[in-house]
């Protein structure tokens, strides 16, 4: 679990392994989608414009935080490797969304 | 040599806000536009057989199409289906190589859904005004006319919704149906074939190649 946070407006702490752009993004989009659900490695690329080894650099930080877990896997001969968002992902994201909206003082849509 | 964006621009939390919200818009729309390239070449190729066949049939074999004059509405009838089909497959094959459980297909029923639902209100639309009362009337070219302009409407909204190359796709659509339509007389079928083909071709090539949309 990432200790790291920094703080933020009117003292409220942010994770930092998720307050970053690009993580953000990627922890958001994985998010948006059930528990069960995984998403391809190709499709967070493509859905946030993101460079292979920018994406790779970023996904590495939140698996190594346990946020995200990767899975590599082959259908016939292609390799697919699938991403989805740990409990503990959910859970450092939802304290992440809870203190963003103390600090900017409203309530996000949670739907 | 790749830049990574660790040290970016640091967030204020108004910019995550934004973020985390155009982030959520983006993935759902993403999720309904899988496949939706190569759907839309299917449909140029469909078109671009359709309306050929028929410019082939009006205006090289007038005597085959007056003594069957059901052609054009069965030629439609196993087009249309065919392409309709042939749409939610290759959907469904792009969705499940993007995304794996529920969201994926949630996504993939609605997308259905939306074109399912333009198709039966098309035909409603068009029972109540009468067009199908006689669809071999002047050809079929009133009853063509409007169903054209309900594919158009349905690319149009949809990419509205989703991604502005499908509106442009379903405009540009509309263009290449209804211009010679108009102005071309009994070549309008024939030329509005092959601008079919190239219109949605031209879709396809730019996502393919930009993958911008």
């Amino acid at each position: 679990m990432n200790d790291e946070a920094s703080p933020a407006e009117d003292g409220v702490v942010l994770d930092e392994t998720i307050h970053q752009p690009t993580r953000l993004r990627i922890m958001t989009l994985l998010v948006s989608v059930p528990e069960e659900d995984r998403l391809a490695y190709g499709f967070i690329q493509q859905t946030l414009g993101l460079t292979g080894g920018n994406q790779t650099v970023h996904l590495r930080k939140l698996e190594a935080a346990g946020f995200l877990a990767i899975t590599k896997e082959f259908e016939g001969s292609k390799p697919r490797t699938w991403l989805q968002a740990t409990r503990a992902g959910r859970k450092a994201y939802a304290r992440y969304l809870s203190n963003l909206e103390k600090a900017l003082g409203v309530r996000v849509s949670r739907s | 040599m790749e830049t990574f964006d660790e040290g970016a621009d640091a967030l204020t939390a108004e910019e995550s806000w934004q973020s985390i919200h155009a982030t959520m818009d983006n993935v759902r729309s993403s999720m309904y536009v899988a496949g939706m390239e190569t759907i839309l070449l299917m449909w140029g190729v469909i078109l671009a057989v359709g309306y050929l066949t028929m410019y082939g049939v009006y205006e090289l074999a007038p005597d085959f199409a007056e003594q069957y004059p059901w052609f054009p509405a069965l030629l439609w009838w196993v087009l249309g289906p065919v392409g309709g089909v042939s749409s939610g497959i290759i959907g469904s094959r792009a969705s499940r190589r993007l995304s794996y459980g529920a969201a994926g297909r949630r996504a993939g029923i609605r997308v259905c859904l939306f074109f399912v639902t333009t198709v039966v209100a098309m035909f409603l639309i068009l029972g109540v005004a009468g067009a199908l009362d006689d669809p071999a009337a002047d050809n079929g070219k009133t009853l063509t006319a409007s169903i054209a302009g309900f594919v158009a409407l349905s690319y149009i909204l949809f990419g509205i919704m989703t991604r502005a190359v499908i509106a442009l796709a379903g405009a540009g659509f509309a263009v290449a149906f209804f211009v010679p339509h108009y102005l071309l007389g009994d070549a309008a079928l024939g030329v509005t074939g092959v601008l079919s083909l190239v219109t949605f071709g031209l879709a396809f090539l730019w996502i393919r190649r930009t993958g911008e949309w």
